[in-house]
């Protein structure tokens, strides 16, 4: 009867949202590419039609290979190490340490604060004169590892390294919310049986929080995807070196220039339905593992 | 037998007990240094922001010789922070609250009441995620501004919360879908109308979720630029990011990073409080289960 | 549940529709709430009507360049009183805020932004005024051309493909090899004008363990001016860019451009480099000059202005040109031209109004305030440079022959100029040799004219 009711709502309920996000958001995409059919400076122009001109071009265009590849290390092996580190530290947090807000707390802060800080300490970091990174390795006596950690052939795994560390602390927290539901009870009866802090967590808390991990996943495969602000901020006076593209820098690149113009709108739309492609591919490809049915409890 | 058997596994647990807490030692080392490493960043940016040019190229790692506030009167009085801060706050604040209002119901809606192509709607919705902004931006823009809406703060309110939608209508609809359905249905049986089982019952028992959302989502608008920088143009209508972002891109002529860390220090306070005020309140019992 | 589906349905048709008609009405020019009130502004003369010109700048508000524009304008309004400014300080992404703002019909009459960007992004797409006319003729109160004032070199290198100018520079920037004159004191040196002089100041000082240069290793954009400039000095000016417009690639057979590459590793190869400089993110690069850990850096002339709180107190700035090279073409006067100033916009209504404003700022009091209060070279040859600028100045006045920042490559074919940099950036930080580069080089400018 409740469900009867609650019908008069739908359209009220949903209308708002509804409209505003067709109006205002899918609408302007659909124009937005639609612009990968043609070439397009920007200004009042003629817009060119090109058919899949722009898509071709794209095969065979070295720097959208970098930012393809970079983007999708991003994805792949900064995702390994974030839910690596993610994971152990749920687990840690969950088995009764103290302070556990405080802790989680900390760990989310890199979110906050804004990327050229961020990354300007980092660089800082890495400094081969000057950097702590290397300054570490010579306290410990690993000094012959140091070397130029954000020279142009090994910038993108440094970026890598600073986005997991800000990421670290936002999935932790997802984790650690979604680890929360699990009844205590659960949790008892496991240590009863005498199962330690990596069983517990293994065998009893990953399974039953699974589905929701391929929640998060789809959240990190879409943030990592559309990674910008990082990897924008190594630009030095404006430019972004090459090695450091993702794929929305060089949409944003190719559609307004960064110090020099270069408005090729049409072969930047081009580039974000690649993108948009490879988002719903993957969706579906991560939504396939993590199924399960949702537990109740 | 039985005094045998009690006694030896009340040692058992002892031994346990002890056992536990020194594996809890490496954990605690482990998770200690982490949140070592992430203090020394908050405390270098903050110290560095008391620093002068000369301070900060002289030795990057050092303390300032004084503690001074030079910096933050010159971002407050030149780069004019105080009325971006108002802005930023203005906009920031307005739109997240409208995105829960907009998006809340919609989501109730799609999770509460079974009808053909709720999941569809929910999945186009989510959907919006995978989109990059910057394909975006000229079409919005130019129906934006044939309408008068650009450069102005109602504008850039409108478009924060349309690009929030998507995220926020995923978090929700997760976030519902594992709440338990007997309260409502006992309130409806006693005679409440479904709109006054929306609002009495749903929002309180959702308040986390939606905590969670808006917290998100007021992080992420706030330190946003791009979005700024596109639809606004006067000063009077700039957000507190467009300002540090106007210090950041004037540093090679300026050189001033000692003032651009201000700037950041600035723009952390208001989050840094948020999040230490609501963070609990968020996480407690949240949840986000399977979309079904 | 068939109503739901229907009136679902209906939603989402009114929404499209609505969404289509606000799109029809993009064609159109906006009027709207927005702040620009192009009031009263048609043809009429300077002299009458209100007007209100509006100004897109690339300066932020707090950088010292607005202040001398600021000024600028109120002494205009104050000579002018119909003349009101109302200006935007959109920063360096001026041109992109433009861009979407004018596909929206939005009013601009002029902006600034350096020479380079605007000629690519906005003389060559037609969206500027040609200005001849208006250079022709006098200054107020002066008995010479507005053409005539200017530095020689710098209104023609940005003429638009048609020889028309439409960039007014009003501040010039250059390239050069900035040092500190203690550390060239300590060793006992002088400016080089040799390439070969150049190297032995570099081992005199590397016999200390010292390095001659600094550098910084993610700045492409620094790193070229490297390449750009040798070529120069063995080619003459404009030779690059033709290297990039040979659909053949044949030109990048020319042993020079190998020779060019293999001379900036040997800079590397001989430390005159910074150790480790190639891991060097900006500022990190500067720093090291400014703390007197290396000698001199090739960089813009804004060096000295960025750096001029953080250097250490008694610093001398002074400055020499990349030196010739045995059997060069180009000399060591040869001067890299890099111009900032302005264009008017093709649909401002207020064309006249605004080239006056900008004869008026170009007097002589005016313009020697960008030199004193901005600490940059003035556009206008008859001005005093800032102390720390002087040998620019002098070789800018002295020059031989002009050139502009990458041979304008990054002006007239910007896609071609970021795969440059990105091949220069990696054989200069020694990830590819120079071999490579010329074969990466070769083969991107025959795929970039397919």
């Amino acid at each position: 009867m409740l469900n009867k009711q609650r019908r008069k709502l739908i359209i009220p309920f949903l209308a708002p949202s509804l409209i505003l996000y067709l109006v205002f958001f899918v609408y302007p995409t659909i124009k937005g590419l639609g612009l990968s059919l043609y070439q397009w400076s920007g200004f009042k122009l003629p817009v060119t039609f090109i058919g899949l001109e722009n898509f071709k071009d794209l095969l065979k265009d070295d720097n959208f290979l970098v930012a393809l590849k970079n983007s999708l290390f991003l994805f792949f092996v900064g995702g390994l190490v974030i839910f690596a580190v993610a994971f152990v530290f749920t687990s840690f947090l969950t088995s009764g340490i103290k302070a556990k807000d405080f802790f989680r707390g900390i760990m989310f802060f890199p979110n906050v604060i804004a990327p050229i800080a961020v990354v300007t300490i980092w660089q800082f970091i890495y400094n081969p004169r000057f950097g702590l990174l290397n300054g570490l390795l010579d306290v410990i006596g690993l000094g012959k590892f140091g070397q130029s950690w954000a020279a142009p052939g090994r910038i993108f795994p440094a970026i890598t390294v600073i986005i997991a560390w800000i990421a670290i602390g936002y999935y932790l927290v997802l984790l650690l919310a979604a680890a929360d539901k699990i009844p205590q009870d659960i949790y008892d009866a496991g240590r009863v049986d005498g199962a330690n802090t990596w069983q517990m967590f293994w065998l009893v808390t990953l399974p039953m929080i699974w589905d929701v991990i391929g929640i998060i996943m789809v959240l990190w495969m879409i943030s990592a995807l559309k990674q910008f602000e990082i990897a924008y901020a190594f630009s030095s006076t404006g430019n972004v070196p090459v090695e450091a593209y993702t794929l929305p820098i060089y949409v944003v690149v190719m559609g307004f220039g960064m110090r020099e113009p270069i408005y090729k709108l049409g072969y930047a739309s081009a580039i974000g339905c690649v993108l948009l492609f490879i988002v719903v591919i993957l969706t579906l490809l991560i939504r396939r593992i993590f199924k399960r049915e949702n537990l109740q409890y | 037998m039985d005094a045998n058997i009690k006694q030896s596994s009340q040692r058992n647990r002892g031994i346990d007990r002890l056992i536990r807490r020194i594996t809890l030692i490496p954990m605690y080392a482990t998770v200690s240094m982490w949140a070592f490493f992430n203090i020394f960043v908050i405390l270098w940016i903050a110290i560095a922001s008391f620093k002068t040019n000369r301070e900060l190229y002289a030795n990057v790692w050092s303390l300032p010789t004084s503690l001074s506030l030079a910096n933050y009167i010159k971002a407050w009085s030149v780069v004019k922070m105080d009325q971006l801060f108002l802005n930023s706050l203005i906009v920031v604040s307005v739109s997240v609250v409208l995105t829960l209002i907009v998006a809340a119901p919609a989501a109730y809606i799609l999770t509460r009441v079974t009808f053909r192509g709720a999941n569809f709607i929910t999945q186009f919705f989510t959907a919006g995620m995978g989109v990059p902004a910057a394909i975006l931006f000229i079409p919005l823009f130019g129906m934006l501004a044939a309408r008068g809406w650009v450069d102005s703060l109602p504008g850039l309110i409108l478009v924060y919360v349309v690009l929030s939608i998507p995220f926020t209508i995923f978090l929700l609809t997760g976030f519902f879908s594992t709440l338990p359905a007997e309260l409502e249905e006992s309130a409806a049986i006693d005679g409440a109308s479904p709109l006054n089982v929306f609002i009495r019952i749903m929002l309180p028992l959702a308040s986390p979720g939606l905590l969670t959302a808006a917290i998100l989502n007021f992080v992420s608008t706030w330190n946003e630029y791009m979005i700024a920088l596109i639809f606004t143009t006067s000063a009077k209508n700039r957000t507190i990011s467009l300002g540090l972002y106007s210090l950041q891109s004037s540093m090679q002529y300026t050189g001033d990073w000692v003032g651009m860390f201000a700037g950041v220090v600035i723009m952390m306070v208001p989050i840094m409080i948020i999040f230490v005020l609501l963070s609990r309140r968020m996480i407690s019992g949240i949840t986000m289960g399977a979309i079904k | 549940m068939k109503k739901t589906k229907f009136a679902i349905f209906v939603l989402v048709t009114l929404s499209m529709v609505l969404a289509a008609c606000g799109g029809q009405a993009t064609q159109a020019p906006a009027a709207g709430a927005t702040e620009a009130p192009a009031a009263g502004a048609t043809e009429a003369p300077a002299t009458g009507a209100n007007v209100s010109l509006i100004y897109w700048s690339m300066w932020n508000e707090s950088e010292p360049q607005a202040d001398v524009l600021k000024l600028w304008m109120s002494d205009y309004t104050t000579a002018n009183p119909n003349v009101t400014f109302e200006v935007t300080w959109a920063g360096r992404q001026v041109l992109t805020k433009l861009q979407t703002a004018i596909s929206a019909g939005q009013k601009v009459d002029f902006l600034d932004m350096e020479g380079p960007a605007l000629r690519g992004g906005l003389v060559i797409n037609g969206q500027t005024v040609p200005l001849d006319t208006y250079l022709d003729q006098k200054l107020a109160g002066e008995d010479v051309t507005w053409r005539s004032i200017f530095v020689p070199g710098t209104l023609e290198e940005l003429v638009a493909d048609d020889g028309s100018t439409h960039v007014i520079p009003y501040e010039l920037l250059t390239t050069a090899i900035w040092y500190d004159q203690r550390v060239f004191d300590r060793f006992n040196v002088q400016p080089p004008t040799t390439w070969d002089e150049m190297m032995a100041i570099c081992s005199t000082m590397k016999a200390d363990n010292f390095p001659m240069f600094t550098i910084e290793g993610n700045a492409d954009v620094y790193n070229a001016m490297w390449y750009y400039t040798l070529i120069e000095r063995m080619e003459g000016p404009g030779k690059l860019l033709e290297a990039a417009q040979d659909k053949t690639g044949a030109a990048w057979d020319n042993p020079n451009f190998l020779l060019a590459a293999q001379m900036e590793r040997t800079l590397w190869d001989n430390g005159c480099i910074i150790e480790g400089g190639e891991g060097l993110q900006w500022p990190a690069g500067q720093m090291a000059l400014a703390n007197e850990e290396a000698a001199a850096e090739l960089v813009g002339s804004w060096l000295p202005n960025e750096v001029k709180d953080s250097v250490a107190p008694g610093f001398v700035w002074r400055s020499f040109m990349v030196p010739n090279v045995p059997g060069g073409v180009g000399k060591s006067t040869d001067v890299e031209v890099y111009p900032l100033g302005w264009v008017i916009l093709k649909d401002s209504q207020n064309q006249d109004v605004v080239a006056d404003f900008l004869k008026a700022s170009m007097s002589k009091a005016h313009s020697q305030q960008i030199c004193d209060m901005s600490v940059n070279i003035s556009a206008r040859a008859d001005t005093t440079p800032p102390v720390a600028l002087q040998d620019a100045t002098t070789a800018y006045l002295n020059a031989t022959a002009f050139f502009l920042p990458y041979d304008g490559t990054n002006s007239t074919i910007p896609e071609w100029y970021n795969t440059f940099l990105k091949f220069h950036g990696q054989m200069f930080t020694g990830l590819i040799t120079p071999e490579a580069y010329v074969a990466e080089m070769k083969a991107a400018t025959i795929d970039f004219w397919k």
